[in-house]
């Protein structure tokens, strides 16, 4: 079965030796789900929230995912922000800073446009001057992520697609779709007694998952640790959060 | 106005203006100015003298335009054209022949085979489009245009170097560009032409006149400097391209600018030098032109990566009924080491090389603004302090302080926006609030930080109080309380 596996990759992708070096995002139980036991690093990826108020925490999760990246190889990143397609403001470096990601790492396109965001993903992939390109598009044809995910194994990077909320977010090309949504944080010790928020958790549905199986679970990035890991049981508050009435 | 009604080319036809309450020629053809006819005269005394002149007010400003267009179609001779505007404001387009193009065509004349030939060529171009033109070349900005207007009858003529003093004795006084004025005070002395002046001591000559006639007679003569443009290069990096037939097809434009590249990258290789912006200008066979201008972030000769750039804007030149000349202009280049063969370079430079040239292409078709950096600035103030620059202007890109113990929001929203908000008191957090018609509840925070306004700018608003609030359902915001009540959202955390 494996072998077979291997062949069809080699088929599908020419000039493919076999040892593919793979990232991880620091969490052996998503690791062990996945086909090859961790990220591949020439691929495209999508994360959608699940409801538009929780664009930031895909955002959020997006970061962690290229951060997870950086730490595996160095370079430069593409980010190709778009308006009209997410309406949450513009990133804010500090803020990325403190997410674990570089900011001097970052280049930064502003379109309007998604037309624009995918000619700009797809030179900045063809030029081999980016190790990731993240593009926030409103919705992409099944070619055009075709095209995407080709350039990206073609030139050995990551593409991220970052996109608003839909119910219906269409066929894909992309290895792994990711929906993420917040979570109510379980803020331990001092923060706990001073009613502070605690540590972000999201949680994080793989919903498409290439050659691997879907899953869904529930993450914390603690940002003290630059660390990523699935958030303990707790038993002072309750895991699934209050259906998002509320959130509209 | 000859050229749009070509009956009047046969007729003595005037130009004239309104001058103190009286109209007076300001414009006169050829015809009319053989019957004895000068720019200035009352139209009256014109009528007395040829009764049969054909009269048409005149358009200073139509007249001003024409001519700067007609300036720009004198690119195909040379990149630095001007209209003379910006030596002499006060010179007006009336008169004897004021309108006139300045060329620096050092360097360009052997694109067309020798001086004369360039000059028989402009000549006879202006003609088809229906303009008399005059030309001159000389050393000096000032004896070309003594030279152009006051000259025998040629269409154009050749001073050779050396042969100014010779040249500019014969003419008239007037041939100096000064003013009405001061060429009737050397008259009233008995000065009529260029000759008498030249061998005058200079010093009585300026205490007697204006400055302006020795500052004038100096230039022409080649004694002072009368810079056209600021900038001269030896060697114009320009490439030339003409057509047997007008061309109209994409394809046609495409591969022409494809070769002009390949011409003046072989030019600026020679000379050491790479584009930091290009200019192609395309001629039209009615006297319109059309420009494209790219930009790189380094100097580079490289035809292939620039002939990318112009492809994304190819398509804004329109043919129209076809074009009959192209020019590529380097208006910008830098000096450029030669470039090293791939094998001795280290990856990083290839990297940064191909950087470059993605940045490029996207500053190309995006435009320089929307391509940028992460950029800190010393400031509190969180708007300020960190933000995106265009990449361009980022020299230097300081690394940022992590300060883990204040948060600051992953999205920035630029300007904060207004939420109702209720509070737990007046100096408290908040408890609920409404942004974008969502309530949000807050079950937890942290804060708050007190971020005090710069006390330098005369508006400075009151301190803000920033808290990070978390709500029901796990969201994070950003808020400030600004004053008493008012509250604001200016970010999310992931």
């Amino acid at each position: 079965m494996e072998d077979l596996r291997a062949h069809i990759r080699a088929l599908e992708r020419p000039g493919w030796t076999g040892e593919e070096k793979l990232f991880s995002l620091g969490i052996p139980e998503i690791d062990r789900q996945l086909p090859a036991g961790g990220c591949p690093p020439a691929a495209l990826y999508e994360v959608l929230p699940d409801q538009p108020i929780d664009a930031s925490a895909a955002t959020g999760f997006s970061i962690t995912l290229l951060a997870a990246l950086t730490n595996y190889r160095k370079g430069r990143i593409l980010w190709c922000l778009n308006d009209n397609a997410t309406d949450a403001g513009e990133i804010y470096p500090p803020g990325i800073s403190q997410h674990g990601l570089d900011p001097s790492r970052l280049t930064i396109v502003k379109t309007t446009r998604d037309t624009d965001v995918l000619w700009a993903m797809e030179e900045a992939l063809r030029s081999n001057a980016f190790i990731a390109v993240l593009g926030e598009v409103k919705g992409i044809p099944m070619t055009a992520s075709r095209r995407l995910q080709l350039a990206a194994e073609e030139n050995d990077a990551l593409a991220l697609l970052l996109r608003p909320a839909t119910q219906t977010p269409g066929l894909s090309a992309a290895v792994q779709r990711w929906r993420v949504k917040a979570a109510p944080s379980h803020p331990r010790g001092f923060a706990a007694v001073l009613n502070e928020p605690g540590a972000a958790c999201w949680h994080t549905t793989l919903f498409r998952s290439r050659g691997g199986t879907p899953g869904t679970w529930l993450m914390e990035w603690c940002d003290e640790t630059d660390h990523l890991a699935l958030a303990p049981p707790v038993c002072d508050r309750p895991v699934e959060p209050h259906n998002a009435s509320l959130t509209g | 106005m000859s050229r749009i009604t070509p009956a009047l080319r046969d007729k003595p036809f005037v130009l004239v203006q309104e001058r103190q309450a009286r109209l007076c020629l300001s414009a006169l053809n050829n015809l009319a100015e053989r019957a004895g006819l000068a720019p200035h005269m009352a139209l009256a005394n014109a009528r007395a003298i040829m009764p049969s002149i054909t009269v048409h007010p005149a358009m200073p400003n139509a007249d001003g335009k024409m001519l700067a267009q007609l300036a720009q179609w004198c690119g195909r001779y040379s990149p630095w054209t001007s209209t003379g505007k910006e030596n002499d404001p006060e010179l007006s387009l009336e008169g004897a022949g004021g309108a006139g193009i300045w060329l620096d065509a050092t360097g360009c004349a052997h694109l067309f085979g020798g001086e004369d030939a360039m000059l028989a060529d402009m000549v006879g171009r202006l003609e088809k489009l229906g303009f008399t033109a005059r030309a001159a070349m000389t050393d000096t900005l000032g004896s070309a245009w003594a030279v152009s207007r006051f000259s025998s009858n040629d269409a154009w003529k050749i001073v050779p170097p050396g042969e100014i003093r010779a040249a500019l004795a014969p003419l008239a006084i007037a041939a100096l560009r000064l003013p009405p004025a001061t060429v009737l005070a050397l008259h009233e002395v008995g000065l009529r032409y260029i000759g008498d002046l030249i061998d005058m001591p200079r010093g009585p000559l300026a205490a007697r006149f204006e400055k302006e006639v020795r500052l004038r007679l100096d230039a022409a003569l080649g004694q002072t400097a009368e810079p056209l443009s600021p900038i001269l290069p030896t060697t114009p990096l320009i490439a030339r391209l003409t057509f047997a037939e007008p061309i109209g097809h994409r394809d046609d434009i495409a591969a022409a600018t494809g070769k002009l590249l390949d011409k003046l990258c072989i030019t600026m290789e020679k000379l050491g030098q790479g584009a930091r912006r290009l200019v192609l200008s395309v001629y039209r066979p009615d006297g319109s032109t059309a420009r494209i201008t790219i930009g790189t972030a380094r100097a580079n000769r490289e035809p292939r990566h620039l002939l990318r750039l112009f492809a994304e804007h190819l398509d804004e030149i329109d043919p129209e009924f076809g074009i009959d000349e192209m020019t590529l202009f380097a208006a910008i280049a830098e000096p450029m080491t030669a470039n090293q063969s791939n094998l001795q370079r280290g990856a990083a430079a290839q990297s940064t090389d191909s950087y470059n040239a993605v940045i490029d292409r996207l500053t190309n078709r995006l435009g320089t603004h929307n391509v940028r950096r992460t950029h800190f600035r010393k400031s509190h103030i969180p708007e300020r302090a960190a933000g995106f620059i265009p990449v361009g202007k980022a020299k230097l890109v300081q690394t940022d302080q992590r300060d883990a113990d204040t948060p600051r929001p992953l999205r920035l929203l630029r300007p904060p926006e207004q939420v109702e908000a209720v509070a737990e008191s007046t100096n408290g957090p908040p408890v609920l609030f409404r942004w974008r018609r969502i309530l949000h509840h807050v079950t937890s925070y942290e804060g708050p930080e007190r971020i005090a306004p710069e006390w330098w700018p005369s508006d400075a608003e009151s301190p803000r109080d920033y808290y990070r609030v978390e709500n029901e359902v796990g969201q994070r915001f950003w808020l400030y309380r600004n004053g008493e009540t008012s509250w604001f959202l200016h970010g999310v955390f992931g």
